[in-house]
């Protein structure tokens, strides 16, 4: 039995990861230095964790701020509050005559729901705020359009 | 600075009256009305001066100093607001309201419960008077305690009352569930002690029932991993980020160790309840406390590669022999979760082995030579439909999928009970258990246990839960009669935090 449990959550969890995506996605017909430059500019109204050229990844730090409202129980108090936290990540990839751009959130809640049970000092993850996202890539683009680079 | 405030007032409202200050220039009254003020402040110090000292000074007459976190409270006189809880704080009336978790930031009181009625095929319910087929339930009433002491301390604590608080029956459990006290370094390492809910597979530690869109719990949490699984003791857990996307999780605890064996040498972890009386909780100890010297070791690893995946690993590993012998019991799970947008798939899958269970220990009472194999005569215990040897090996998984809706027509009816934030779900669950693997007999023994469950529960808003569930078990066994059973069941049930 062991073996076959195995065997099911490997397949479950390598089909889940290649089904999965959060991230949004560009590409542009424009250098590789270009695209980083402008993609660091995106991002510069965070505080910025990584930064490597050469990697192509740019991290910044969570950022607290007051999440979308949720009350507890069914006297709707107000528990454990509405704190989300989030940080964004930027790859930046040279392809063959394109550079990829992938913008990515990372979302997470404070206590996501039900009691007590050791989870409520746990930040869990939560769907990425596409809103958030899409800011950073219009940030982008628009700097790139400035560039004179075209978006695929 | 209020009396100097006040006393200008007074000199300034007396200038109408003084016709000499008519042809003076605004300087020189400023100049005036300033020595008029520090004269007359001199005069106030001289009288009252002692008193507003003492009333300043720190530690000083009726109020110490003010220190702790006791600003929230709301006190009349100015002063006691300010003083803090200890031996020597006055006002004994006042005390019961000087609590720390009055004046704490934040401190939240809740809990949740559920009912359920049951109607069976066969009459497995163990009521006492030889089973039942159908019964209503008040199955836990758990109300909890959560504190934000500090920034970096936190308490949380649930205490559980099962089936209501019944003197005259043997199934009623009134205890602490968990209790402990966080202290939080940063993400990746963080201290916690208490009574803890043991990490072993992924239900235990999120099994209330608002949360389970089943009834009960899948037969691997009852007989293998036996939820609610929690244990006095100590440790770290933290939160890493491998990679762009990814997730780790840890915990990492030493505790109490497993109770295997009663004071006469008899196993308690048996064929027909798997290793349920293994934990403390159930034990003979005095208040709780280890059968041994020895200590459990407990952990799990969680790696989520990208939200909505996540699988996890486990272990429990603790001596459960008492009086100096060594027979480890311990418990390898391994559980997953995948949602993506209405469905989840979840599970669980564990191992548990007790070493040397189905044979007497050497301070055993029981009248038979140690290494003696242990039969219904020697124990007087159930299991096996053979022999009734203890189990040494056993095992079993659940798979559940769940899918998450709700008709428009509904909205349509009613947005206010099937609006936002309502939402419909279809369950399915396959559950399979042994808890006697060392038997060979046939088809397996009492222990050998299948069930297929479906589900629909409706929940108005995240917290409460109302469920319906038919459940079918082609291997079943009834405690009342001792005997293999097919068994199906209805069960209707509600369950809300509150």
């Amino acid at each position: 039995m062991r073996a076959s449990i195995l065997t099911l959550i490997a397949s479950l969890a390598c089909s889940g990861c290649a089904t999965l995506s959060g991230s949004n996605d560009q590409f542009f017909v424009c250098s590789y230095d270009v695209v980083w430059d402008a993609a660091v500019e995106s991002v510069k109204d965070r505080p910025v964790q990584v930064q490597n050229k050469d990697k192509g990844l740019i991290e910044t730090g969570w950022i607290e701020m007051e999440g979308t409202e949720r009350f507890y129980g069914i006297f709707e108090r107000e528990g454990f509050g509405n704190r989300e936290r989030a940080r964004m990540t930027v790859a930046v990839k040279k392809l063959n005559d394109v550079t990829s751009v992938s913008v990515l959130e990372n979302r997470q809640r404070w206590h996501l729901k039900g009691g007590i049970t050791q989870q409520a000092t746990k930040w869990w993850p939560v769907d990425p705020s596409a809103e958030a996202e899409a800011k950073v890539v219009e940030r982008l683009s628009t700097k790139l359009k400035e560039k004179g680079c075209a978006a695929t | 600075m209020r009396i100097r405030s006040i006393l200008g007032a007074l000199v300034i409202a007396s200038l109408p009256v003084m016709p000499a200050w008519a042809e003076m220039t605004p300087e020189e009254i400023k100049k005036m009305v300033d020595e008029a003020v520090e004269k007359r402040l001199q005069e106030h110090e001289r009288r009252e001066g002692p008193m507003e000292r003492r009333e300043e000074m720190p530690g000083g007459a009726q109020y110490p100093t003010p220190t702790g976190p006791m600003t929230d409270i709301k006190i009349e006189r100015p002063g006691e607001e300010r003083v803090p809880l200890s031996f020597g704080a006055t006002g004994s009336g006042r005390l019961v309201y000087a609590k720390p978790f009055v004046a704490a930031p934040k401190a939240i009181v809740g809990g949740y419960m559920d009912i359920q009625y049951r109607a069976q095929s066969k009459g497995s319910i163990d009521n006492g008077y030889g089973g039942g087929t159908n019964g209503f339930d008040q199955q836990r009433f758990v109300p909890f305690i959560y504190a934000d002491v500090t920034e970096h301390v936190k308490f949380a604590s649930e205490v559980e009352i099962e089936h209501g608080i019944r003197e005259e029956t043997q199934e009623h459990e009134f205890s602490l569930e968990f209790a402990h006290i966080d202290y939080l370094i940063n993400e990746a390492i963080n201290l916690r002690a208490g009574i803890l809910l043991l990490p072993v597979g992924k239900f235990n530690l999120l099994h209330d029932s608002p949360l389970n869109d089943l009834t009960d719990r899948p037969l691997v949490s009852q007989f293998i991993i036996p939820t609610t699984l929690s244990e006095t003791g100590a440790g770290f857990y933290g939160t890493l980020y491998p990679g762009r996307t990814s997730k780790l999780d840890y915990e990492l605890y030493v505790t109490t160790g497993p109770c295997s064996y009663d004071p006469n040498g008899s196993p308690r972890i048996t064929e027909a309840d798997g290793t349920m009386n293994s934990r403390q909780r159930t034990c003979n100890s005095t208040d709780g406390l280890d059968i041994n010297n020895g200590k459990a070791v407990v952990g799990r690893l969680a790696f989520s590669p990208i939200l909505g995946v996540e699988v996890g690993g486990s272990n429990y590993y603790g001596n459960g022999g008492p009086n100096g012998n060594y027979n480890p019991l311990s418990i390898t799970a391994v559980d997953w979760t995948l949602q993506k947008g209405p469905f989840e798939l979840i599970g669980e899958a564990a191992w548990a082995y007790s070493r040397g269970n189905s044979r007497a220990i050497p301070t055993s009472t029981l009248g038979v030579p140690a290494g003696t194999l242990l039969t219904t005569p020697v124990t007087g215990q159930i299991g096996n439909s053979g022999p009734g040897i203890p189990p040494q090996r056993m095992d079993g998984f659940y798979i559940q999928g769940n899918y998450h809706f709700m008709p428009q027509f509904l909205t349509n009816l009613s947005p206010k009970r099937f609006g936002e934030g309502s939402t419909l779900t279809a369950v399915i669950r396959y559950d399979r258990v042994n808890t006697n693997l060392d038997n060979s007999n046939g088809t397996g023994g009492w222990g050998n246990l299948e069930q297929i469950s479906f589900g629909l529960n409706y929940r108005p808003i995240e917290d409460a839960v109302f469920k319906i569930s038919y459940q079918y078990q082609p291997m079943a066994f009834n405690p009342n009669a001792n005997q293999r059973i097919h068994q199906s069941a209805l069960v209707i049930s509600a369950a809300t935090y509150f």
